[in-house]
């Protein structure tokens, strides 16, 4: 699992959450490389968003958590949008909030996706999994990235 | 303005007077010019008689006397304020010949330069006063025949001939006549009001003879109030009253405009209040609403990590089994894990109902019912449960919201008569004393009528954890939300018998 090869970027601060996912991932029997940030400033520096930043990840679909310490969800999703390189990746934004406020301001600075982290009486996580199926196999995404709009 | 009205009443009342006088003045000096002609006349008719008895001397001489005296009575008789006529020989003044009303004037006296003098041409004495005291003159009209020299002195009362000389004239004046600053006649008192110079008028008489006359005429009291009434003092009056008044009405609203403006600003000061008041009440709110997000999220996740990682421990440990007691535990955790989150979930629900503003429309809630209560019974493992819907009055109200009231009344229905025979939820409404009245019937265990009163408080729940699973928040937001409809709500129950939840809407047309 190379870090640039990384298919799936998961940005959260609660290793708990990071751990849960991983494994749902595991029992779902999906290979996937997954790059993991603990907060908004990692996810910056892992997609070359940061000043100075040479690592430049192209996941091919982004999970974002909203609330972390430093720089929030909202924030690394709209530094994505400005950038032309960045600004096509599909963002799935994984909340443990529920608030009609959180989700339309997240569509609005441009997620594709919100889903609610919850309990799951099938199995812990198993919507991460379902989501990273979908995201993965199901979804298809332009081949040639566009370079600038 | 009660300044300026009473300088206004005072300027046309000024302009008033003024105009009324300078007419009594026209008047005045109208009638004095009348009476200056008059008393001119008077005064050339009796030259003019002088002079034809004159001529009737030269004539015929004195002689026949009878005949001449005659004549001269008969004339006398006509010219009022002649009294007598003297004939006096210019070379014997003692010889005379008096005729007229009085046979004689005694008073003359003539010397030799007098007589030579009068002899010159008719001429006037006087005034002087005859022993009597009247005021009397004289016309001396001296006449030459071929035998005889002499005068013919003609004696005059002023009085009586000014008196018929005004007589019909000048009624409503006061008349003085002067000769020579002497006052010769007065008639009438003039008007004593102050300004009674504005209408003095004199006319100056020429005398045929030689000599001066001055006629004053004035208004007296009477005639001048007469003409000047009515005076326009009523005007300035009303004026001034009228003034007044609308001085008073202006300082009145100048009172109720600073009123106005001090109430105003108070209600200002008063909006400024509430606007404070209101921004604390927002931050408070704000406040809340944060903690709330702080709460379901941060007491969301290790919640959720609990549950999870209880789930993680079991499968992991599948193929190396646990023992009855950990399985137990670990059972236990999960328990109590969801419960906490059930009942996090649900408070947060429950403080969103209180939140939201309410967004009223027509509610078909007969609809509402069946929508409601078949998302309810997918959520139930044993879905053996007949509905009936009778046909309900229609509603205006929060559809969201009135859908979480058929919703936890009929997840309470499914909860307390799980294990049921024929397990059946009747929906009945109808209208009732002006209020919309629905009803949720079940045939489930019932509750204890004794407790009814804790039926709808927060966290109180009539049967044991173990028995049903519930947090106590379902029948609290169902009173919340129709509280907040204007609305009452209550349960009936038997233990064993079923429950019986009635809610009302106040009946009301649609917005």
């Amino acid at each position: 699992m190379t870090r640039d090869a990384a298919a799936i970027l998961l940005v959260d601060d609660d290793p708990n959450e990071v751990d849960v996912a991983l494994r749902a991932l595991d029992r779902a029997g999906l290979d996937v490389a997954v790059d993991v940030a603990g907060d908004g400033l990692e996810a910056l520096e892992a997609l070359g968003l940061e000043p100075g930043e040479t690592k430049e990840a192209t996941p091919r679909v982004v999970f974002l958590d909203l609330k972390m310490p430093r720089i929030d969800g909202w924030e690394v999703l709209r530094r994505m949008r400005e950038n032309p390189r960045t600004a096509d990746i599909p963002v799935v934004v994984l909340s443990t909030s529920g608030r009609e406020q959180d989700i339309a301001r997240s569509y609005s600075l441009g997620a594709n996706s919100f889903v609610q982290k919850r309990y799951d009486p099938t199995g812990p996580a198993s919507y991460f999994a379902e989501a990273v199926r979908y995201w993965l196999d199901l979804n298809r995404a332009p081949t040639e990235r566009r370079r600038s709009r | 303005m009660g300044l300026a009205g009473v300088g206004l009443s005072l300027g046309f009342w000024l302009l008033l007077v003024a105009d009324r006088r300078a007419t009594l003045l026209a008047t005045t000096t109208a009638a004095s010019a009348e009476l200056r002609a008059a008393v001119e006349y008077g005064l050339g008719e009796q030259l003019g008689v002088l002079e034809g008895l004159a001529d009737l001397w030269k004539e015929f001489g004195l002689r026949p006397l009878p005949e001449w005296t005659a004549n001269v009575d008969q004339r006398v008789d006509r010219l009022p304020g002649l009294v007598s006529v003297t004939w006096v020989d210019l070379d014997e003044p003692q010889k005379r010949i008096a005729v007229g009303r009085e046979r004689s004037d005694s008073e003359i006296e003539l010397d030799d330069a007098e007589a030579r003098l009068h002899a010159a041409a008719p001429h006037f004495t006087g005034p002087e006063r005859d022993g009597s005291g009247e005021v009397i003159y004289r016309i001396f009209l001296p006449v030459e025949t071929r035998d005889e020299r002499g005068v013919l002195v003609a004696r005059f009362q002023v009085v009586p001939f000014l008196e018929a000389a005004v007589r019909a004239r000048s009624r409503g004046y006061a008349l003085d006549v002067f000769w020579d600053d002497v006052p010769i006649f007065s008639r009438g008192t003039p008007s004593s009001d102050p300004w009674q110079r504005w209408w003095h008028v004199e006319e100056p008489v020429a005398l045929p003879m030689g000599g001066t006359w001055r006629v004053a005429h004035r208004p007296t009291a009477p005639y001048a109030s007469d003409r000047l009434t009515p005076t326009p003092h009523y005007l300035l009056a009303a004026g001034i009253v009228l003034s007044f008044v609308l001085a008073m009405v202006a300082y009145q609203m100048q009172v109720i405009a600073r009123q106005a403006s001090s109430l105003r600003a108070s209600n200002r000061s008063l909006e400024g209040d509430v606007a404070d008041r209101t921004a604390e009440l927002q931050d408070a709110v704000n406040e809340l609403e944060a903690f709330n997000y702080s709460v379901s999220h941060d007491l969301r996740s290790p919640l959720s990590a609990i549950l999870n990682f209880a789930t993680i421990l079991e499968e992991d440990y599948e193929d190396r089994p646990l023992d009855e007691k950990a399985r137990t535990i670990l059972g236990r955790i999960r328990r109590s894990a969801s419960r906490a989150l059930q009942l996090l979930e649900d408070l947060l629900r429950l403080s969103q109902t209180g939140r939201t503003t309410l967004e009223l429309a027509p509610v078909d809630m007969g609809a509402l019912a069946r929508e409601t209560f078949a998302q309810v019974r997918a959520a139930e493992s044993d879905s053996d449960v007949e509905l009936l819907v009778d046909p309900l009055p229609p509603a205006v109200g929060d559809r969201a919201l009135l859908g979480d009231v058929f919703s936890n009344l009929f997840s309470n229905a499914l909860k307390y008569s799980r294990g049921c025979e024929k397990r059946q939820v009747h929906v009945a409404g109808r209208f009732e004393d002006g209020e919309c009245l629905y009803t949720v019937v079940d045939n489930g265990r019932g509750f204890d009528m004794r407790f009814a009163d804790k039926l709808f408080a927060l966290f109180e729940r009539l049967h044991p954890e173990a028995d049903v699973e519930g947090t106590g928040v379902g029948l609290a937001m169902v009173a919340r939300i129709v509280k907040r409809h204007g609305g009452r709500v209550w349960g009936e129950g038997t233990p064993g018998n079923g429950a019986r939840f009635s809610f009302t809407l106040p009946r009301k047309e649609a917005p």
